[in-house]
């Protein structure tokens, strides 16, 4: 099973964060990685490159989020991969919850299985939790599909549900984008508790109000035009 | 009157500016041919007696030449925004997709 699993790693100025990040995935067994250097500013596409035996790529110039994953799916499909996790390059997420993820998508038979820090006790700032809340309402209103946590980077889902995802967002509108295909497209999805790490740096690098403003526009302005 | 003259001398600077460009570069002679005619038409529009304008917008429905005239404008600069914000989102997905293909080619090795 984790032979096939590749973990996509969009990475942008995460040269502190990304080698423990890697060092946690690799000691829980899983070696196929796929970093995207979104177009760092810092060092982190050499580092990864000399210190780990992960796949590294880089845009050259900065593309967003969305792009990078977008890249790191398809690198992975490239590569044979037969399941893939989108995992962040900031250590909020927890390797831990990778195998329960893995194992529901495959016993479950599900096409995407999605993280969500609200199923279980996280501690959220205050703050955080407001904008998650109207993003659920906002992507219920958009795309008619309700969840309980709508902008969380982890999620596993099978290469076919990533061939069929075809991100067409660059930046942050990603995660919309695809819990709005996960409903046109008919996917059979499930969500499961996650841990999440917030800690100072997360929290620097984290979404800012202004900008889940202009996610809300992209997102109305997209809709408008399809 | 004193705002015919304003906008006159204005237009005037910015044709001007034109020619000055035209004869540095002469490959932009079309382009001083085409805002050549569309500032002309302005200064037409400008100096035309009121109530010839006024038969216009009669015409149009609306009270007053001017007001015609500031419609259109705002519809086409509102048109014109939303064909460039087209022209930069599929520039934008262009951009992703060569900056994607390199990446790619670049993961290979």
């Amino acid at each position: 099973m984790k032979s096939q699993t590749y973990i996509t790693i969009p990475m942008y100025n995460d040269e502190k964060m990304i080698l423990n990040v890697i060092k946690d995935l690799n000691k829980a067994g899983y070696h196929n990685i796929v970093v995207v250097d979104d177009g760092s500013k810092d060092n982190g596409y050499e580092v990864v490159k000399k210190n780990t035996d992960a796949i590294i790529t880089r845009h050259i110039i900065n593309r967003g989020q969305g792009a990078a994953l977008q890249t790191g799916m398809e690198v992975a499909i490239d590569r044979g991969a037969k399941y893939i996790v989108h995992f962040d390059s900031d250590g909020q997420h927890d390797v831990k919850d990778l195998d329960h993820m893995l194992e529901t998508l495959i016993k479950g038979k599900y096409d995407i299985v999605l993280g969500s820090r609200f199923i279980q006790e996280n501690k959220i700032p205050l703050k955080k939790r407001i904008i998650l809340r109207l993003g659920i309402i906002f992507t219920f209103l958009l795309s008619q599909i309700w969840l309980t946590d709508v902008h969380n980077g982890l999620r596993v889902m099978t290469a076919q549900t990533a061939k069929k995802l075809d991100l067409q967002h660059d930046r942050m509108e990603h995660a919309s984008e695809i819990l709005d295909k996960v409903k046109s497209l008919n996917l059979k999805y499930k969500e499961v508790p996650v841990t999440i790490h917030y800690t100072d740096y997360s929290q620097a690098k984290g979404q800012k109000i202004s900008n889940s403003i202009n996610i809300a526009i992209k997102l109305i302005s997209s809709k408008l035009k399809n | 009157m004193t705002i015919q003259y304003i906008a006159s001398g204005i237009i005037a600077i910015i044709l001007i500016q034109l020619i000055i460009r035209v004869i540095k570069d002469r490959t932009q002679f079309f382009k001083l041919l085409f805002w050549g005619i569309f500032w002309g038409i302005a200064l037409v529009f400008i100096w035309l007696p009121t109530n010839t304008i006024d038969k216009v917008g009669k015409l149009f429905g609306v009270g007053r030449g001017i007001d015609v005239l500031v419609y259109l404008s705002i519809i086409f600069l509102f048109y014109y925004i939303f064909r460039q914000s087209e022209k930069i989102n599929k520039l934008e997905k262009q951009i992703t997709k060569l900056v994607r293909e390199i990446a790619k080619e670049n993961a290979k090795k």
